[in-house]
């Protein structure tokens, strides 16, 4: 009996129970208080469906969805905006909020947090929409970005050795610039490599141990999804540093290289992921449907991961339910979903769209022009 | 124009502060305006005053009336241990626990090449001067990126010389600073130091 009720608040911790937009891309005011289950927003393009994923994603991570700049967040004629969720049943809120021409701001129980960054990991979620396409498509740089976010949600201590790296990364780097006009001696170096090598081994290891877990979950959702084609993920580093001692020597001995060219050339902040789509390079050789279907199976593979991983399934959001997907992809999408998923927001511009598996057992909601009505 | 003359000169003096900005700046400025011309003759002088009598002690390099600061002059203290902080601010935190009876030493920074600030920007080489006879040196700057790299950089000038190297142990806020931490925390964190 103590363990049931254990395991119940347990499941209840990660579920958003309300969320409050204030001039919020184009709500000037929103309410929505969220069930346990599926939401599907409904609505013509434009309207705002996209906007209330995109606030949920902003509580969770404290980003914007990929590509988008904070100030084009505030509503027009407004001076700021604030996005607020409350999570475990109300005894938790988190909020970001953003003046124009100010600074992201992350508040937990209306406390602000010293970096925004520190709200991440209170409400994990998933996030699928047509703009993760670079994620297989575009630079390392995105898919360093897909690793870095996802681990945090999870990981603290990752959180904490990303940031810790980047800010020994960008003082090693203002010292290699120096160097290049006068004589740096090697304990200045070291200092700060010394750093770099400790943190820059526990995020690989971190990385290494999620690309192997995820790739199979990845490919056991995208053959769910009926891809004939087999993907597989790999962690790819240019260097060949485990341990933070390999870092290091490795760092001393790139020092002259790094010197001339002005910025550190090994690292976990050079590396990337290898995405192999039937066999071949997926980046380079996969065409645009499979290229999308990969990033749909990373995500999902992640969602299935995360739940593994916290005990509960994250927040699924899923944007206009990739409406360019052909019919029986995207059935088979909303049979993974109604079969795997937890808590979800999904968009679309028909209802109808969502299949009557996920339908069912939704709260369909009718979006347009900033506002929103339950039907 | 937008501002009296006198007034920009004075708004641009203030801006000039750490943590001040332009409109703090301007806030400031109109409220020493309001202000009696007593209270601001007085504030000028305090001002004047602190900078004519205060100095750097020649040995810690804490701010000081004298050639050597109060601590520096004090026979009661263990001159064996130099306790390592980079702000002045720093030393008064410490001095709160009444724990440690060693002396002190003020880098008055820490090491940012982002900042243009490296060993010779600090009073390191004040510090290397006076370790005759010094059996520990204790490294006290805080637990953050440019507090660690300060305190690896000394550790590996300072150990070849025989001495005992010392860091601050865990309890710090990871990212905090020292002046703001709690004493039952910093206390902890001074016990428990570990060497390098
Ligand atoms: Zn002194």
């Amino acid at each position: 009996m103590k363990e049931a009720q254990f395991t119940e608040k347990a499941v209840e911790t990660l579920r958003l129970t309300g969320l409050i937009l204030e001039g919020f891309r184009n709500y000037r005011h929103a309410a929505l208080e969220p069930n346990a289950g599926f939401h599907v927003l409904a609505g013509p393009n434009a309207q705002g469906k996209t906007s209330l994923l995109e606030a949920i994603y902003l509580i969770s991570t404290t980003r914007l969805l990929r590509g988008m700049r904070d100030a084009e967040a505030i509503r027009e004629g407004e001076d700021r905006f604030r996005v607020e969720g409350s999570v475990a049943q109300g005894r938790t809120s988190l909020a970001v909020t953003l003046e124009r021409g100010g600074r992201k701001r992350a508040l937990l129980n209306g406390v602000g947090l010293p970096r925004a960054a520190d709200l991440i990991g209170r409400l994990p979620s998933v996030c699928i929409t047509a703009l993760d396409l670079p994620m297989v498509s575009g630079e390392p740089g995105e898919r360093r970005m897909f690793l870095d976010l996802e681990l945090s949600q999870v990981y603290p201590a990752y959180l904490r050795a990303l940031s810790l790296y980047k800010r020994a990364l960008e003082q090693r780097n203002a010292l290699l610039k120096q160097a290049q006009d006068r004589f740096v001696p090697d304990e200045s170096f070291s200092a700060w490599e010394a750093q770099m090598a400790t943190y820059g081994a526990s995020l690989r290891d971190y990385r290494r141990r999620f690309v192997e877990e995820l790739s199979p979950l990845a490919a056991e959702a995208q053959a769910e999804l009926g891809e004939g084609e087999s993907l597989k993920i790999t962690y790819v580093s240019r260097d060949e540093a485990l341990t933070a001692a390999e870092y290091e020597a490795a760092l001393v001995q790139n020092r002259r290289q790094d010197i001339a060219r002005g910025t550190t050339t090994a690292g976990p902040h050079r590396d990337d992921l290898s995405l192999t789509i039937a066999g071949r390079d997926g980046r380079l050789y996969g065409s645009q449907g499979q290229q999308r279907s990969a990033v749909i199976a990373m995500k999902l593979g992640t969602l299935e991961l995360m739940r593994d991983k916290l005990g509960e399934p994250p927040i699924l959001l899923l944007d206009d339910m990739l409406s360019d997907l052909d019919a029986g992809r995207r059935a088979r999408l909303c049979q993974w979903v109604a079969r795997h998923a937890g808590q979800a927001f999904l968009t679309c511009t028909e209802a109808t769209a969502a299949g009557d598996e996920i339908l069912d057992r939704a709260t369909v909601y009718r979006v347009q022009n900033g506002t929103l009505e339950a039907l | 124009m937008l501002f009296a003359r006198p007034l920009a000169d004075l708004i641009a003096e203030l801006e000039r502060l750490p943590g001040i900005g332009p409109k703090s700046a301007q806030r400031l400025a109109y409220h020493l305006l309001r202000l009696p011309s007593a209270d601001t003759e007085r504030l000028a002088q305090a001002i004047l005053a602190a900078k004519a009598k205060l100095r750097f002690c020649e040995l810690c390099q804490n701010v000081s009336e004298h050639e050597r600061c109060e601590i520096c002059r004090d026979p009661r203290r263990d001159s064996h241990q130099i306790c390592v902080v980079a702000e002045p601010r720093d030393i008064a935190a410490i001095e709160r626990l009444h724990e440690f009876r060693g002396q002190f030493h003020v880098l008055h920074g820490l090491l940012s090449p982002m900042d243009a600030i490296g060993p010779e920007q600090l009073r390191m080489r004040e510090l290397l001067s006076r370790l005759e006879g010094v059996e520990e040196v204790i490294l006290a700057t805080n637990p953050t990126t440019e507090g660690d790299a300060t305190a690896l950089y000394l550790a590996k000038l300072i150990k070849p010389l025989g001495i005992k190297v010392t860091r601050l142990a865990h309890g710090m806020p990871v990212g905090g600073e020292l002046d703001y931490a709690d004493s039952a925390t910093l206390l902890s964190a001074l016990n428990y130091r570990r060497e390098l």
